[in-house]
């Protein structure tokens, strides 16, 4: 498989929210909004770049014993790292996801791509699969995130989109709204994906 | 400075005492296992299609040190069956490789006993009625067993009857097993001639409910040289240890339906 | 043996560099995390103070008072706003449960021992329903407000205090939040104050 393949199966194919379903914890909690959403959909997609590459670097060196204890520790550097220079730079986003920043460190994608992937290949392929996979997780993030802000909220990036006697459907912004959201986008991709295949 | 000494103190001494504790924990937990397995499932293509079998190819490689079960059973790993024998110090010879064909030209050609519009499935469709199609032992089209291969042999366009790449298909028998009219089966992947046809039914049911099926004419019969074909049930078999692909079968019946294997558009030839 | 070694060394090697990495990050993100969280706070109190803002001549000055009387030495940090030695407000954060977590709110009182205004700092109220305590409309109605001519309770329980619809009981955390620094700032005013003139380093933004 080629670097571009690599790339793109983590945005369709093996889309890690709405294919592979990894990871719906912060996906459920924090796309209450747009910019919650590429917040976070950026912060897992540099965690699992650093990540990847690590440890597709010393994938040789780390014995099959250690390899688990090896990842978290590679895992939560980059996600201290993000969550300390988040609170330095963008103290805002860092107050909106709260807990979800340090809980990258157990999100099921990055720990998934670490042991199923980049523990078995080279590093440039290993660059591509994260790229693709977090740019399949942004892109699934912001889905929800949008449909939900524009539901529950009547706006778009924060600006206000639906005309003014639009009542906004408090629900889509509370947990039973991500439930549902991800529900219906989930019936969705089954749809496309039975279609495409058929 | 004091904030990285502590750091590095802290942090490397956890990871000096987990290595330590994990070090002396694969020691103590450690499972005996016969690497003999391992190598094995090395060997073994890990397409866990249970073509042999067992459940997973690990368990099929368990299963050869453990139970002594043949180890030409993969039909993946025929070539390397050899190999496998001497890990486990046995003499092996290479089974038969072999090919799954359908024994149906066109079960969307003939003539329909209702409308189905059920579940696209052939195992629900059967269960109304043994199926829409007029003839009971034709294949319904759903694509079932399009969808139990693990290796995407076969292919099929709306309701028509597959067909099965013998470039990729592999004999694992999954579809085998998943065709409820029993329409698929294995036979040897020379090329050697088989009845594109599974009907039970008297020839004069076979014309009212299908152009092409076999109507127990008995005209191959006849003219096989070697005997290699034998009638059962209004249905011809082959015996393939006697038949030597001479073609006159094929040539012999009145309704085209002997085909030559590797001739994958038996449903075209026919309609010709 | 050696495999033993072997996973402890390995181990030990990348939780060094996790370590080291990390520690250098730390070291470099320290310092503008102390100046957002800060920078948090002063923009907290200059929202209290909307009538100083952008005024010549005013600072802010902050100093730690500790309520030694009681014994259990609470200490609570005070922001004043000054201007040529003269102390126009003082503002200082109360804490709170609210329906969802925390809710912390900046309270600023000026001179007349009457409220200049509030800002939720943090919280975790439900969007759409508690959040709306963010509201202008919310906070403008503590402006004011003091605790002798004040009714501390809801409308609809007889106060004074308009709620958030559908959120009592972030409204009620929020209000007896407010209350409470309030009688805690009053039964305070003379060593607060006295405080406040003493404190001459202002607070650099």
């Amino acid at each position: 498989m080629g670097f571009g393949a690599e790339f793109y199966k983590g945005i369709f194919k093996e889309n890690p929210s709405f294919r592979l379903v990894l990871g719906i914890c912060p996906t459920l909690a924090v796309t209450t909004s747009v910019e919650n959403a590429i917040g976070m959909g950026l912060a897992a997609t540099f965690v699992l770049l650093g990540s990847n590459i690590f440890i597709a670097l010393l994938r040789n060196f780390i014995p099959d014993k250690v390899r688990i204890p090896s990842f978290i520790v590679i895992i939560s550097t980059f996600v201290t790292i993000t969550d300390l220079v988040m609170a330095a730079y963008a103290p805002d986003l860092h107050n909106a996801l709260g807990i979800f920043i340090p809980l990258i460190v157990v999100n099921c994608i990055i720990m998934g791509r670490a042991e199923a992937f980049a523990s078995k290949s080279s590093t440039g392929a290993s660059i591509a699969d994260a790229f693709g996979m977090g740019t399949g997780f942004t892109l699934a993030l912001i889905l929800i995130g949008s449909s939900r802000e524009l539901i529950g909220n009547g706006t778009l990036l924060g600006f206000p989109i639906l005309f003014s006697s639009f009542k906004p459907a408090v629900i889509m912004i509370l947990p039973p709204g991500a439930f549902l959201t991800m529900g219906l986008l989930l019936g969705l991709f089954n749809y496309i994906s039975r279609k495409r295949s058929s | 400075m004091n904030t990285i000494i502590t750091a590095v103190i802290v942090l490397c001494s956890c990871g000096f005492l987990a290595g330590v504790a994990l070090a002396i924990a694969s020691r103590v937990f450690a499972v005996k296992t016969d690497p003999r397995v391992e190598q094995i499932e090395k060997i073994l293509p890990g397409a866990n299609c249970s073509g042999c079998g067992n459940p997973s190819c690990y368990a099929y490689a368990k299963s050869m040190v453990e139970d002594n079960a043949a180890p030409n059973l993969c039909v993946l790993a025929q070539d390397k069956a050899e190999e496998i024998g001497r890990i486990l110090g046995k003499e092996v010879t290479a089974a038969e490789p072999k090919i799954a064909v359908i024994r149906c030209s066109d079960g969307a050609l003939g003539p329909k006993q209702f409308e189905y519009s059920g579940i696209p499935s052939c195992r629900a469709a059967g269960f109304f009625c043994g199926g829409d199609n007029a003839c009971q032992y034709s294949c319904l089209g759903f694509g079932d067993c399009i969808r139990v291969c693990p290796f995407g042999a076969l292919s099929h366009q709306d309701r028509k009857t597959p067909e099965i790449d013998p470039e990729v298909c592999t004999g694992c028998g999954n579809c085998v097993a998943e065709c409820p009219k029993q329409a698929i089966i294995l036979v040897p992947k020379k090329a050697l001639p088989h009845i594109a046809c599974n009907t039970k039914d008297k020839g004069k049911i076979v014309r009212q409910n299908c152009q092409v099926g076999c109507i127990s004419c008995g005209k191959c019969i006849k003219t096989c040289p070697e005997e290699a074909i034998v009638m059962q049930d209004d249905l011809i078999s082959f015996d393939y240890s006697k038949c030597n692909a001479c073609g006159k079968c094929i040539e012999a019946c009145p309704r085209k339906i002997i085909v030559q294997l590797g001739d994958t558009k038996t449903g075209e030839a026919v309609n010709q | 043996m050696r495999e033993l070694c072997r996973l402890a060394i390995v181990l030990t090697i990348i939780c060094c560099g996790a370590a080291l990495s990390l520690a250098y990050v730390y070291n470099l993100t320290k310092g503008p995390i102390a100046y957002q969280q800060r920078l948090k706070k002063i923009r907290a109190v200059n929202a209290v103070f909307p009538q100083h803002e952008g005024t010549q001549g005013v600072q802010m000055v902050d100093s730690l008072y500790c309520d030694d009387e009681s014994g259990t030495a609470s200490c609570r940090q005070f922001y004043f706003i000054k201007q040529d030695r003269e102390v126009l407000g003082t503002a200082f954060e109360v804490a709170t449960s609210g329906y969802g977590g925390t809710i912390e709110i900046m309270v600023g009182v000026s001179g007349e021992a009457a409220i200049s205004g509030i800002k939720i700092i943090n919280h975790s109220e439900t969007p759409g329903l508690g959040a709306n305590i963010t509201k202008e409309q919310f906070y403008q109605q503590f402006t004011v407000k003091n605790l002798t001519d004040t009714k501390w309770d809801l409308r609809k329980d007889g106060g004074d205090i308009d709620q958030v619809s559908g959120a009592t009981i972030s409204s009620i955390a929020v209000m007896q939040a407010v209350h409470e620094g309030l009688v805690f700032f009053s039964d305070h005013e003379d060593g607060i104050m006295e405080k406040a003139v003493r404190v001459e380093q202002p607070v650099e933004s």
